[in-house]
């Protein structure tokens, strides 16, 4: 595949797998706050039809609102929806406890791409869906990045990765886990943002599996 | 076969080298290393290698046998408990996998016991605090939001400078468990440079008594009992096959004792599981095990069974004045024959003695051992059957005291005697008997200095000026003392790794001041897991475990050598934990800001890897043997091997007998007139004590000199002179003298020589009163290994034991629920007077009825119980999960599916006072009285 759209349509998919990304990881900040009013987000959970803030994200007591609720949701103490893949993997014997077994195939699978889980948003444990995520971020931009070099050798195998990272990964625990914070979260905007990440990532799973070799536009 | 054949096989065996030679050698066969040579014409080879290159010795890699993967053995230390065992964790692909022992500890020797093993749990505990967090709603609410460790420093920062600028007393650091360079931090780094001598510890929680009663007697605590060469063992109140402050490394050598048929007598009203695998279990009655030992001392001294040793001892080494009798062996053996008359003597020269005393309340006879039957319930002829053998098996035998014995009323009183006996056969610091422990000796402030504890502000904030000699504090106290004196509260209450609401009696009470903000106005709770005190805090700082953290570690030798060893991280932390200390250290800078000379020494460190990086290379023997072995330091020595010892190292034994060496003879008192100047100078006084000090304080006596203790230099036994290193002081101002007659209980109105003391609360007690005991369980610690799955799933619930004697009486089944109320006060001071709890408590309990227990008594494990700490330890709903999937959950997580346990044991302290023993201020965890009525 070379067509220049196609390689902008990944990249901007990678995009939106990098915020979530981020929005996973961390509370919104102010600053993160004016990023996200200026994105494309917000914009895009209303044409899809998903729950989002009302009004501006630039309202403090919102953000401490939302703070609070990922708190609640995502940390506890107490019962929360813990964000990392093996409590919720139906594969890992550990399902349920911290570093299980599928956490340590993230941290190989990492390590064997040439990723290092050293950036400043890493928090100790390799499946964090943020992390694993912007993993899948990075090997959608760099099969792109291939395409658009000519090198389909190397967009191949990076499809591959895709291939096995969201099929014996994200796809296995995300959905579940995404449903869960649905249940959890009391207000739209993280009912929305799980709603959207498990229909991209359910979208990607089926263009993955069926051989398609670029997201539907 | 026949042998022929046999002979056969076995030459061909022999000559298939020589035969494979001379194959070897037609070149139409030359396979291998001939194939792979350059020179080697093509048309030789008729076999091909699969394999080039150089066989070397491999690449050091391990691999697991079950997943084929590398495995990473990272040596550190355990601190499930305090016992701080060498330890080795296996690490694949990041994973903490299992944790092993460090072989190259000799003070455990390869063996780590099941808490050690089930430290992974401390790692992946769901319920693990990965975040800092403040508080958003009422106390106790769990309402939290997180913050970053910039926002958490910052309030904390400006918190800590404006109690600082005010009053840096106001700042109190409370810990449970830190030892070791964690405590250098906090203890000597961090709170003199931020100018507060406000801490807690827990000591008087576990065994101050005894540690308070070896202060008042033999100077420096922490005895060791030398198992691995006593011939004879006396254990009371102790299961150290289950729980011990040194639990792998006296529990093996016990064992090994055992299967050596060294002879074993356990005196406990429990058979626990020591008693169970003893020679004999002897029961006595709760609180009388000094009643036992007064009646064995008696008996010894009596009928002259004592070693020569003993007496020379005792003669040599005691402080007991012979008050007219021929020796002091002599006077110590009418004390235990009138103990009547020495308590009518004293009470006649001690106006303030309280009322407690009487001298009826001593035997007229002398203990006897028929006089301590009538109290312990242990026959007469048990006690003279033990003596006798004690002694003969002296020196060389031992006796192990633990809290079971020292934690009553009399708990310093029975350690005291414990000692005395000891000493009465020759057991102090011989092998086989009761020895000095020998720790590590770190240079840990050679590179980083410390900082002067000039000028700092606060206390203890424990009342534990209502005990004679509280030296270890009185922590269970803390939060009435808050409570009850508005001076003794603080404006930052700091907790690390410690539980006050759980691990104190009166817990109701607890709880109730820790939600009370006009008491406790800020408090910030650093912890690895959500347990009972961060549910109270306003800031939570999530610490690391301790497999993930720095410290150079020093527990005592068990062989009585000097073993080194260090923790280090097994695993990178994980979510944003912080090791507390670091915080304490970055702290320092915060505070400092570059312009505090004190703080800024704390600062300088860095970082705890830099703090024992430091003593590792400081440390003289460790940098040595690490160079000696090929390392680049002492630091890199012990990163890769985790401990070390010299191999070549004699045990340490009789450190008293060092002798002391000055330039030149002491002053005396003859030599005051002529002394002028205000200088210090070194003098020996009418008791031998030998001492710096100026004239003035010479001249106003080393007993009545503030903290004369720091200036000891040694003590003279005899006309001789040689000056002894004796039994220095630990921080009392106590003499080098075995100070069997302690001036320092006399100053306080007690007896100075050890007596009988029963326990007031025990007498008469009504048909439904029981005494409520407790005991510990195997595999857990007391409060801080209840959230390791493979532990709580071995030992989670234990009912309330109860005689059936007992039990009939009341009316109860096994397996009834009971309720408990307590029913009596305890003393809870120096004046020996019953002190009126605000609470008097009632709890249900499902009762076990067991004949391994004494009539009498209730026993409830004080292990269990939690109604925090997490899912395993109190049964909560799993907390990484929502609870709208929890049965979900249960159906596919295995771990939730494997917790088929519902039942998660009684605290209890609910009914528990937080009253102290009288001397040493231990808590009374053992004497609480109850009423006991079917549910």
């Amino acid at each position: 595949m070379s067509d220049a759209s196609s390689h902008e349509e990944l990249g901007g998919r990678a995009a939106v797998y990098r915020l979530l990304a981020q929005l996973f990881r961390k509370e919104i900040t102010p600053p993160m706050a004016r990023a996200l009013d200026e994105s494309r987000l917000i914009e895009l959970l209303e044409l899809g039809g998903y729950e989002a803030v009302e009004g501006s994200l630039r309202d403090e007591a919102r953000l401490t609102s939302l703070k609070r609720e990922f708190c609640r949701v995502f940390l506890g103490p107490g019962p929360h929806v813990a964000p990392y893949g093996s409590v919720h993997h139906p594969d890992d014997p550990k399902m349920g406890r911290l570093w299980g077994d599928t956490t340590k195939q993230i941290h190989r699978f990492a390590t064997d791409h040439g990723l290092e889980l050293k950036g400043a948003g890493y928090d100790g444990i390799p499946d964090h869906i943020g992390h694993e995520l912007e993993m899948l971020a990075l090997l959608m931009e760099s099969e792109a990045e291939a395409r658009a070099n000519g090198d389909e050798v190397r967009a191949e195998r990076l499809l591959n990765s895709q291939r096995y990272l969201v099929e014996s990964h994200l796809g296995r625990w995300v959905p579940g886990f995404c449903d869960r914070v649905r249940s959890k979260a009391i207000g739209g905007f993280y009912r929305g943002m799980a709603s959207l990440t498990r229909d991209l990532l359910e979208d990607d799973r089926e263009r993955l599996a069926t051989g398609e070799e670029q997201p539907a536009s | 076969m026949t042998k022929k054949q046999d002979l056969s096989r076995r030459n061909f065996l022999r000559t298939v080298g020589a035969r494979s030679a001379l194959i070897a050698a037609a070149p139409a066969l030359l396979v291998g290393r001939k194939a792979l040579a350059d020179d080697c014409p093509s048309d030789e080879v008729v076999f091909s290698n699969a394999i080039v290159g150089t066989v070397t010795d491999g690449t050091g890699k391990d691999y697991s046998p079950t997943t084929g993967l590398e495995r990473v053995a990272v040596p550190s230390a355990c601190w499930q408990c305090v016992a701080r065992d060498g330890i080795v964790g296996f690490v694949e692909d990041g994973q903490l996998k299992a944790i092993q022992a460090n072989p190259k500890l000799p003070r455990t020797n390869g063996r780590i016991c099941a808490r050690g093993q089930g430290g992974v749990g401390q790692v992946y505990d769901p319920d693990r605090l990965l975040f800092p967090m403040r508080r958003t709603g009422p106390r106790g609410s769990h309402q939290w939001e997180r913050i970053t460790w910039d926002e958490a420093l910052d309030e904390l920062e400006t918190r800590m400078a404006e109690t600082r600028a005010n009053d840096p007393g106001k700042f109190m650091f409370h810990y449970g468990r830190m030892k070791a360079s964690s405590s250098k931090i906090a203890k000597t780094y961090f709170l003199p440079a931020y100018g507060s001598k406000s801490y807690g510890g827990h000591t008087s929680i576990c065994e101050s008594a005894k540690w308070t009663s070896q202060e008042l007697v033999w100077g420096k605590h922490y005895d060791v009992n030398d198992f691995s060469r006593s011939n004879f063992i006396m254990i009371f109140g102790s299961n150290p096959l289950v729980a011990h402050t040194s639990h792998v490394a006296i529990s093996t050598r016990l064992s090994k004792a055992i299967d050596d048929g060294v002879p074993v007598y356990t005196f406990d009203p429990r058979l626990s599981n020591t008693a169970a695998n003893s020679t004999e279990w002897i029961p006595v009655n709760v609180g009388t095990d000094l009643a036992v030992l007064l009646a064995m001392a008696y008996r010894i001294a009596t009928t002259g069974a004592a070693p020569p040793e003993g007496v020379d001892f005792i003669n040599n080494w005691s402080n007991i004045d012979p008050a007219g009798f021929d020796s002091k062996w002599e006077r110590l053996t009418d004390l235990l024959s009138n103990p009547q008359g020495y308590i009518s003597d004293w009470l006649a020269g001690e106006p303030e003695a309280a009322d407690y005393w009487d001298p009826d309340d001593q035997p007229a006879g002398g203990y006897t051992p028929e006089w301590a039957e009538g109290i312990t319930g242990v026959p007469a002829a048990k006690i003279i059957e033990l003596a006798d053998a004690y002694a003969a098996a002296s020196p060389g035998a031992t006796i192990l005291t633990y809290r079971g014995a020292v934690m009553h009323f009399n708990g310093t009183v029975c350690e005291n005697v414990a000692q005395m006996l000891e000493g009465m056969c020759g057991n102090i610091d011989v092998p086989g008997g009761r020895v000095h422990a020998v720790g590590a000796s770190w240079n840990y402030s050679g590179t980083y200095p410390k900082p002067s504890s000039s000028g700092t502000s606060g206390g203890k904030r424990d009342s534990s000026s209502d005990y004679v000699k509280a030296s270890h504090g009185t922590s269970f106290r803390v939060l009435d003392t808050m409570r009850d004196n508005p001076d003794d509260r603080v404006d930052i209450y700091f907790v690390y790794c410690y539980t006050p609401a759980y691990a104190n009696g009166d817990m109701q009470e607890n709880i109730d001041i820790l939600k009370d903000e006009s008491i406790i106005p800020y408090m910030v709770v650093s912890d690895v897991a959500y347990t009972e005190a961060a549910m109270y805090g306003d800031l939570i700082l999530p610490d690391a475990t301790y497999l993930e953290r720095w410290d150079w570690e020093d527990m005592v030798s068990y062989d009585q050598i000097h073993e080194y060893y260090i923790r280090q991280p097994v695993i990178a932390p994980l979510g944003e934990v912080r090791n507390t200390q670091d915080v304490l250290i970055e702290m320092a800078g915060r505070l400092s800001a570059g312009g505090d000379d004190k703080l800024e020494l704390v600062s300088a460190i860095g970082s705890m890897e830099n703090f024992v990086a430091a003593a590792c290379r400081d440390t003289a023997v460790v940098n040595d043997a690490g160079v000696a072995a090929g390392y680049a330091d002492g630091f890199e020595f012990m990163k890769a091997e985790g401990a070390w010892h010299d191999p070549d190292e004699d045990p340490i034994y009789q450190q008293y007998l060092d002798e002391v060496t000055l330039d030149e003879a002491p002053l005396t008192m003859d030599d005051a007139d002529s002394i002028t100047d205000e200088d210090e100078h070194i003098w020996v006084d009418d008791e031998g004590i030998v001492w710096e000090a100026t004239k003035e304080d010479f001249l106003a006596g080393y007993r009545n000199v503030s903290k004369s203790y720091k200036h000891y230099v040694g003590q003279v036994i005899d006309d001789s002179g040689t000056v002894y290193k004796g039994f220095a002081p630990d921080k009392i101002d106590k003499s080098g003298w075995f100070e069997l007659e302690s001036p320092i209980l006399a100053a306080k109105h007690f007896p100075p020589l050890p007596v009988w003391m029963y326990i007031p609360e025990h007498q008469g007690l009504d048909a439904d009163e029981l005494i409520l005991t407790t005991f510990k369980m195997p595999t857990q610690t007391h409060s801080r290994t209840q959230n390791c799955k493979y532990l709580t799933e071995i030992t989670h619930h234990e009912p309330a034991w109860i005689n059936p004697t007992t039990a009939a009486s009341l009316g109860l089944d096994d397996g009834d629920e009971a309720v408990l109320t307590r029913s009596r006060e305890l003393i809870n001071n120096k004046d020996m007077v019953t002190s009126v709890g605000t609470t008097t408590s009632s709890m249900t309990v499902e009762v076990k009825v067991t004949g391994m227990i004494k009539p009498g008594v209730i026993a409830i494990s004080h292990h269990l119980g939690h109604w925090a700490y997490g899912r395993y330890a109190s049964g909560l709903e799993h907390p990484l999960i929502d609870d709208a999937d929890q049965a979900e959950l249960e159906a596919s997580d295995p771990d939730s599916n494997e917790q088929w346990w519902d039942k998660y044991g009684y605290r209890g302290y609910w009914i528990t006072p937080n009253a102290g023993e009288p001397i040493g201020g231990g808590h009374r965890c053992f004497d609480t009285v109850v009423r006991v009525a079917p549910a």
